[in-house]
């Protein structure tokens, strides 16, 4: 499966996650967010953000507690806990914030 | 007319095939009457365990090697058990998975047994991400009263025993952990867990990748070893308690200075019950329950190893509640929930719950309002797979949570 975003085109996996995490932008984020009914607020990029960065420099998807800690140290508890991160993507990290973060399911690199 | 040619079959499956005598096989059916396979739809519509074995008297070892079937089987031992000639039917579907090549084994199983080969856990998590969730779990734990204290001891020498967590609980179900830690903290045991090569559960015994299995039984002996750990707690049913045990025990007989103390994660918890370092509250268990028999803790691990763990985690949960009921059937009959072999990880979720039907019937009949395991895959498949699929009206509790929530702190 792919989709098309200015000219480009890019591969997903049959869940919709996108196939390379290197070719992920801004536009495709915006794209994933509209497909998981999502309107990206200034916070959801604060959390992609984060995702961003940790896959950036490991490899790897940081998991659900280590957003919500590495939240707490940028920002301060009032937005480093759970119950504001799912208010934020309500769907869960594997559904809503990877998918937007282009990172897709931790499964995927097995 | 052309003469119907025989089958040549290689001299490598006519090698394992020796080791199993089909002459005294008296086509009795009775595998295939207490196989949750049996009945099965799709692909495999009209196949059993008897026919399949009929299938490869006829030397048609490719038509199982290519079906599902040897993956749809959990490996759970039942045939066996009940088979008048005693034929080693396990030991069979283990063949005919070791001859699928390896880029055909269905789903994940084999990318997560390279992963585990390459990075020490199934699904390739960094140190970091490992280490980080760690620091947050153990943190989380310190906030809660009478864990203020709490250290997670990674990596310590001269330890009494040594713990495994497996990547499920490192990348999702993290707060899974605080259960053992809190049972071990209680009973201010002297224990270590690993920062390398972290991964309780072996997926080489799931694809038959016999030398992935020695591979990895052979880091924890080298762990045990280096650190003079005393014992080595066998978590899981399958991968990470009857495989490990089995590689174990076979590097023991190369090799007798290779032989470590291991033991199950009951008869640990049982010590610290009967030496008085943990005590449990019953008050607080009060609705009916039941323990789930793990082919590989009980059947699997009596036929085996001479013994299974049935009374074990029995007496662990009536020291937790005076409400318990047995299934039916149960022990050495049980059936197992579907989510053994590595089929929870597998991609058959139809046929898994399909299997799991005859476990979902017990657990209904038994009128139990939570049901008790002792293995991730086996609480997983319960909860998540029969439990939804058959209308279970059940909480699915570890047997070490029950302890964990039970806990008298002084
Ligand atoms: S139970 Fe044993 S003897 Fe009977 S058909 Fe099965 S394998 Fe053959
Ligand atoms: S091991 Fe279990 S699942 Fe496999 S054939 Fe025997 S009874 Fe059926």
């Amino acid at each position: 499966m792919s989709f098309e975003l200015n000219g480009v085109f890019y591969q997903t996996d049959k869940e919709g996650y996108l196939e390379n995490p290197e070719n992920w932008n801004k536009e495709v984020a915006e794209y994933m967010a509209s497909t998981v009914d999502t309107e990206l607020t200034p916070e959801h990029w604060q959390v992609i953000e984060i995702l961003r960065d940790y896959y950036q420099e490991y490899g790897y998807p940081p998991q659900v507690k280590v957003i919500v800690k590495t939240m707490q140290k940028r920002f301060g508890t009032e937005k480093g806990n759970y119950k504001y991160f799912y208010q934020l993507f309500p769907k869960g990290p594997y559904l809503q914030a990877y998918k937007i973060a282009g990172v897709s399911n931790p499964c995927k690199w097995m | 007319m052309e003469a119907i040619q025989p089958r040549h079959i290689s001299d490598e499956i006519k090698g394992f095939l020796k080791n199993v005598d089909f002459n005294t096989c008296l086509t009795c059916g009775t595998c295939a009457g207490g196989c949750p396979v049996s009945g099965i739809s799709g692909e495999l519509e009209g196949w059993d365990i008897r026919k399949v074995l009929r299938k490869l008297v006829y030397g048609m070892v490719d038509e199982i090697v290519d079906s599902k079937f040897p993956w749809v089987c959990t490996g759970c031992g039942r045939c066996i058990h009940a088979c008048p000639m005693k034929i080693d039917i396990v030991y069979l579907m283990k063949i005919m998975k070791k001859l699928r090549d390896r880029d055909k084994v269905p789903g994940i199983l084999h990318k997560g047994v390279l992963k585990v080969l390459e990075t020490g856990n199934n699904m390739g998590i960094p140190e970091k991400i490992y280490m980080d969730v760690l620091d947050i779990v153990g943190e989380e734990l310190r906030e809660q009263p009478g864990f203020e204290d709490f250290n997670l001891p990674i990596d310590k020498d001269n330890v009494d025993v040594a713990f495994y967590p497996n990547s499920k609980e490192i990348s999702a179900d993290s707060d899974d952990m605080k259960w053992y830690w809190k049972i071990f903290h209680a009973a201010k045991a002297n224990w270590t867990i690993p920062k390398d090569n972290w991964e309780a559960v072996d997926w080489g015994i799931f694809t038959a990748n016999d030398e992935a299995s020695m591979t990895l039984a052979k880091r924890k002996i080298d762990f045990v070893k280096s650190h003079n750990i005393k014992r080595l707690i066998l978590p899981d049913c399958g991968g990470g308690s009857l495989g490990a045990r089995s590689s174990i025990e076979k590097w023991k007989a190369k090799d007798p200075s290779l032989a470590i103390d291991y033991l199950y994660i009951y008869d640990i918890f049982i010590e610290y019950m009967k030496e008085g370092r943990i005590k449990v509250d019953k008050s607080k268990n009060t609705k009916i329950h039941t323990w789930h028999d793990s082919c590989k803790h009980g059947r699997e691990a009596e036929r085996m190893f001479g013994q299974g763990k049935y009374d074990e985690p029995r007496w662990l949960l009536q020291q937790c509640t005076d409400n318990f009921v047995e299934m039916h059937p149960t022990r050495e009959n049980a059936f197992c929930c579907g989510a053994g072999g590595g089929a929870w990880a597998g991609p058959y979720k139809e046929e898994r719950n399909y299997y799991g039907r005859k476990k979902a019937e017990s657990i209904k009949n038994s009128g139990a309002e939570v049901v008790v395991v002792g293995c991730s895959n086996c609480r997983d498949q319960i909860l998540r797979g029969l439990k939804p699929k058959y209308n279970l009206n059940i909480e699915v509790k570890y047997i070490w949570e029950i302890i964990a929530e039970s806990l008298i702190m002084e």
